[in-house]
């Protein structure tokens, strides 16, 4: 009742002049970036950053959010009508809605992804709201061990889903908890990695890495391919949206449920963000659906299932994010950011303060409000909204850029903070070239000075033995599958092996 | 050409190797007040370090043994596999754009506080859209002047970023865009 009650507050604040106007930008901004290959939802949240220095919270987390949850529905019109992927969770879309638009149905395969979109962000939205209160009681009862191995948890799971190459996706983590140890260790006061230089005394700014490896990164990366969208069409701007039928509906509630409800789970995950959520649907999608074993041909659910998922992951992600304070995407650490830029720290206490709780309410009403947005704007404008595809992509570059410069200047007004980003966006290419996942690596950054300030206590307060981490009840639990989560794609590949050989012997024979 | 080939892919294993061990040479010698029986400021860096030697090294015995055929890859990859992704064309790459773009990016940052924002970033654009293939110098001069323009008038008017405005004549040249914006 009480949620309920601040839920009725929440939307009321939404329906203000200002965060209603911030809401609608929110959308069209996260639906024009999503379009855009090269361009991407989280890149979209980064640059969004600057503009909320000056505004009041419950607008800064609306735009950002709103600019979130758009970003995962709008690529499907690219990916359906052109097949373009506006973003690598577009891809699932092009087998699928990509082969019914070339049947025919263009129409109806932007209806299917539109009530999927509907579909997927209610329905976690939702989830969100119930879990929310229950979640922060958990986490008020959170102890160090606990919480170590909650952010841990999200580091193996980031490892163990993303990557061509495991090794690799190691690797890259290691970098990235490396690069978050730079500069003062909290709890001795001594200098770290700075060798000296009054830049690096202060650490480095996850923003600034995100904005570095996601933005200008990109932008060197696509330099390198001559920044042509190659193809690139001539808009179309009959096509509707036609939606399907209640029958057709109700053939595929299955496909809904499943991507709803693995959505939904998956984006409470740290570092599973809204790409892997829509792959797994799919797999998940192929290996048990229905017309398994026909999917690929133009099947509605080869397009609602990476739709429900990738949109559902969004709210998913908000609540380890409010609850905990522990962001499990890129997206989610540049909303924490804004949090903490208006001195608002995330996690359970949020919960335990009237005009808090308001603010937190909201920005859950806002994903409500936000979904059911996205998907008018989408059903109404986009025709409008592709047209950002006949934008030169050298023109487009050289503004991301500049953006990207201005936007990390814009927070200290430090020139510093630029030469990093620049670094980072040498690194963020270098990643792409030697085929490093540059996620494992953002993701080290963001929770690696979590994960070592709940390591440290841990060991300051239980006398150097790491056993607590697997004697505890909730943090054995978490430490457990965090290692089965890592060893099974060794597992696999083990016996992927086997079967190949065995394979070659029978053929041999 | 095969042993070049080997050589180029063992080589950011190998680099990574050496500039970990230097860096845990680094974390051995933190400057901090050591308290019997607790563990100090270098723990945990020297234990990422130590994981990230352990790897790099694996990398490269395994590369320099030829055995990179097969590696172990994350479950989203198997997904993809197994939903029968098909293989996407790789677009070609040159990379002198590329480092055209890094020095360029690199020049304009050394320039930015000298020449100011607003002269810096006009002739950046261009030469970054140059970099990247568009060639239409007028629309790309006024483009740039649009956006240069956009972005006073964002961030210093309505943002309230001071962004730098140049020393001598390009101060001088900053002030007056500022007016003509109407910031003052």
């Amino acid at each position: 009742m009480d949620t309920l009650h601040f839920l009725g507050i929440g939307l009321a604040h939404i329906f203000t002049q200002q965060n209603f106007t911030v809401l609608v930008i929110g959308l069209l901004v996260g639906m024009a970036v999503s379009i855009m290959p090269g361009l991407g939802l989280v890149m979209g949240v980064v640059l969004a950053l600057p503009f909320t220095y000056r505004m009041p919270i419950e607008p800064s987390i609306i735009l950002l959010t709103a600019i979130y949850v758009s970003g995962t529905y709008a690529g499907c019109f690219t990916a359906i009508l052109y097949r373009i992927p506006g973003e690598p969770m577009d891809v699932p879309l092009l087998w699928d809605g990509y082969a019914m638009a070339k049947a025919g149905q263009p129409a109806k395969a932007l209806g299917w992804a539109l009530v999927a979109a509907l579909t997927g962000g209610l329905f976690s939205s939702a989830v969100m709201v119930a879990l929310a209160v229950p979640m922060s009681n958990i986490a008020l009862s959170f102890g160090p061990p606990d919480y170590f191995a909650a952010v841990f948890f999200g580091l193996t799971t980031v490892v163990a889903l993303a990557g061509t190459s495991l090794v690799n996706s190691f690797i890259s983590l290691f970098i990235g908890l490396l690069v978050g140890t730079v500069g003062v260790d909290p709890i001795y006061g001594a200098y770290r990695f700075s060798f000296g230089s009054p830049i690096l005394e202060n650490g480095v700014s996850y923003v600034m890495v995100l904005v570095g490896m996601y933005g200008l990164g990109e932008v060197f990366n696509r330099l390198g391919q001559g920044l042509a969208l190659h193809g690139a069409p001539a808009v179309e701007t009959r096509v509707k949206t036609a939606f399907p039928s209640l029958s057709e509906l109700w053939a595929i509630r299955g496909t809904f449920l499943r991507s709803s409800l693995l959505g939904t789970l998956l984006g409470i995950v740290p570092g599973a963000g809204a790409t892997i959520t829509s792959f797994i649907s799919y797999g998940v999608e192929k290996q048990y659906g229905k017309r398994r074993d026909r999917l690929g041909s133009g099947l509605p659910e080869g397009i609602v299932a990476p739709q429900v998922g990738s949109t559902a992951s969004v709210a998913g992600h908000m609540i380890p994010l409010l609850t905990l304070g522990i962001p499990g995407s890129g997206a989610t650490a540049v909303i924490l950011a804004a949090f903490l830029l208006h001195g608002v720290q995330p996690g359970p206490m949020l919960f335990t303060d009237p005009a808090s709780k308001t603010v937190v309410y909201t920005i859950l009403a806002s994903l409500f409000v936000g979904v059911i947005g996205m998907c008018v704007l989408g059903f109404f404008w986009i025709r409008v909204v592709v047209k950002v595809l006949r934008i030169p992509q050298a023109v487009l570059s050289a503004i991301v850029v500049l953006f990207c410069i201005v936007g990390a200047y814009a927070d200290r007004n430090s020139v510093s903070d630029v030469w990093i980003i620049a670094i980072f966006g040498v690194l963020g290419y270098l990643f792409e070239k030697l085929r490093f996942p540059i996620a494992p690596m953002v993701l080290g950054v963001i929770l690696g000075p979590l994960a070592e300030n709940a390591y440290m206590q841990t060991m300051l307060s239980y006398h150097n033995d790491w056993t607590v981490f697997f004697r505890e009840g909730l943090s054995g639990t978490l430490m457990v599958i965090s290692l089965l989560a890592m060893c099974y794609p060794f597992v696999r590949h083990q016996l992927l092996q086997r079967q190949r050989a065995r394979a070659v012997r029978v053929v041999q024979r | 050409m095969a042993a070049s080939t080997k050589a180029g892919r063992i080589a950011p294993y190998a680099i990574l190797l050496a500039a970990s061990a230097y860096l845990y040479y680094e974390a051995l010698h933190f400057d901090y007040a050591h308290v019997a029986g607790r563990i100090g400021p270098d723990a945990w860096p020297r234990m990422i370090l130590i994981l990230l030697i352990a790897l790099c090294a694996w990398q490269v015995l395994r590369l320099a043994l030829g055995r990179d055929a097969k590696s172990v890859q994350g479950i989203a990859q198997t997904l993809e596999a197994a939903a029968g992704a098909p293989a996407e064309d790789e677009p070609p790459h040159r990379a002198a754009p590329v480092w055209m773009g890094i020095a360029l990016t690199f020049a304009y940052l050394m320039l930015f506080e000298i020449i100011g924002f607003f002269t810096a970033s006009f002739f950046y654009l261009i030469a970054l859209m140059f970099v990247g293939g568009y060639r239409r110098p007028l629309p790309a001069m006024a483009l740039s002047f649009a956006v240069c323009v956009c972005f006073v008038l964002i961030f210093m008017k309505f943002v309230y970023v001071s962004l730098p405005l140049g020393r001598g004549p390009f101060l001088a040249l900053s002030v007056a865009v500022m007016r003509l914006l109407g910031i003052h």
